[in-house]
């Protein structure tokens, strides 16, 4: 660490990282904004996820076509593509989601690109939905016999629209 | 020590792991055939020893796959650690492979679970009705199970979710003439019965549909599905005495929805829904 200036290293993957961030190239009004604006998350325990479909199956309470109309609704159609968004995230254990992440695939199983827009849409209706499993206790999902869930929603693509969900 | 120096040793150093590697991998192919499939099931045995979804299953089972890459079990295996992970470029990839080597054997069988695969996991139904045409034409017209349930039932799911609702209800009969003719008990057959109720439905033909939810009753009593779908009918045909007593008895038996694992069901039920419906007809 110098004046001005920080270096880590990032372990999270295979290959060491150096991440280095310079005072002078960050504008800290704006990073205070986007800050401001982003959703609070946390896993409750830093160790390995379940699965959506370990023992008592984790998904959404109120199934599929909810989340196909929610999500589908005010969706851009400016993409004329077909294929899949896969919108992956982490449950945690008061029953939130975060943590996303993304896989794009056309009708062929191949990797394929949607336009920022539709992606944006999706994750940000994804992150709104909030009946996931509850125990019916504070603490959400306790009843499970681990703390976060990693889970997905695969968003079905016909000529740009959102036409199904699954699995 | 000089940049050229250190740069001229990692090419040694590169050289001589690339010439092990290709040690081990002539050492495998110098292998009989018996002594290949014992190292595979070795590592596909310890692969199993590890979380489905982890990465030292895969290592292990990729490991097995290097000894033996026609193990069409093992490679369908991976296929579903990918998949439950929700990697499913590369779930689908390790999956049409294993499919490629089953068919150049003559078998179906990794096929018949991609058409499983296909149906619930991706809702991709063009390509259920490709794969059941491709079965047909590799393993004939015979009866025959995708995954655990009748390939027919798979092909008339998907012809329902594409709308073709007449060729669905003849998929659909087409398993019940067959299941007949094998000696099964076909008043059971409750997820049929129950889809030629949806297609019927679908088709505006209302009162076709109630006799069939009604057999569906018979295989499975007091599915919330069949309930309330058989009140939404009753509702369409301004039946609203009766659409509440059916909604009312969903709602009762919610509890025996379809909860399929890993995967949801078509026309599955949900609180909301049959709450929502109460609304409207009070």
């Amino acid at each position: 660490m110098e004046d001005h200036k920080i270096e880590l290293k990032d372990f999270s993957s295979k290959e060491e990282k150096t991440l280095v961030f310079n005072k002078s190239d960050y504008d800290f009004q704006k990073f205070e904004n986007k800050k401001s604006k982003a959703p609070l998350f946390a896993k409750c325990y830093d160790g390995c996820q379940g699965e959506y479909y370990y023992s008592n199956d984790v998904s959404y309470n109120k199934g599929n076509e909810y989340v196909l109309n929610y999500v589908s609704q005010g969706a851009p159609e400016i993409d004329d593509k077909d294929g899949y968004i896969i919108a992956h995230f982490t449950i945690n254990c008061e029953a939130k989601v975060g943590d996303f992440g993304l896989i794009q695939m056309d009708r062929f199983y191949k990797e394929t690109t949607f336009s920022t827009e539709l992606i944006q849409h999706v994750f940000k209706r994804v992150s709104k939905l909030s009946d996931w499993p509850d125990s019916g206790t504070q603490s959400g999902m306790e009843w499970l016999p681990y703390k976060d869930v990693h889970s997905f929603l695969m968003f079905k693509i016909d000529n740009g629209k959102i036409v199904d969900v699954c699995p | 020590m000089s940049l050229k120096v250190v740069v001229n040793l990692i090419i040694v150093f590169l050289f001589i792991s690339c010439s092990k590697s290709k040690q081990y991998s002539n050492k495998f192919s110098e292998l009989k055939e018996t002594e290949k499939d014992s190292v595979s099931e070795h590592y596909n045995q310890w692969s199993d020893s590890f979380l489905q979804t982890s990465e030292l299953y895969r290592v292990y089972k990729d490991s097995a796959l290097t000894v033996s890459p026609a193990k069409v079990g093992i490679r369908q295996k991976l296929s579903y650690s990918y998949k439950k992970r929700g990697e499913h470029i590369k779930a689908m990839e390790v999956l049409n492979k294993a499919v490629e080597i089953d068919l150049e054997k003559g078998s179906v069988d990794a096929l018949q679970y991609r058409i499983w695969s296909l149906l619930y996991y991706y809702r991709d139904y063009e390509g259920v009705l490709n794969d059941i045409k491709l079965m047909r034409d590799v393993a004939g017209e015979d009866y025959s199970a995708c995954w655990g349930e009748p390939c027919g039932f798979h092909e008339g799911q998907a012809l329902y979710k594409l709308g073709r609702y007449d060729e669905a209800i003849a998929a659909f009969e087409r398993v019940n003439r067959e299941e007949k003719e094998l000696g099964f008990d076909i008043e059971g057959n409750y997820f049929n019965y129950f889809y030629m109720g949806r297609c019927y439905s679908k088709k505006g033909m209302y009162q076709e549909s109630i006799v069939y939810y009604d057999k569906a009753l018979v295989g499975f009593k007091d599915s919330p599905e069949a309930y309330f779908y058989k009140a939404m009918s009753f509702k369409k045909l301004e039946d609203n005495v009766r659409a509440k007593v059916f909604f009312e008895k969903a709602r009762i038996y919610i509890v025996n929805s379809m909860e399929e694992p890993y995967v949801e069901r078509f026309d599955e039920v949900f609180l909301y829904m049959i709450d929502d419906e109460l609304k409207t007809i009070d």
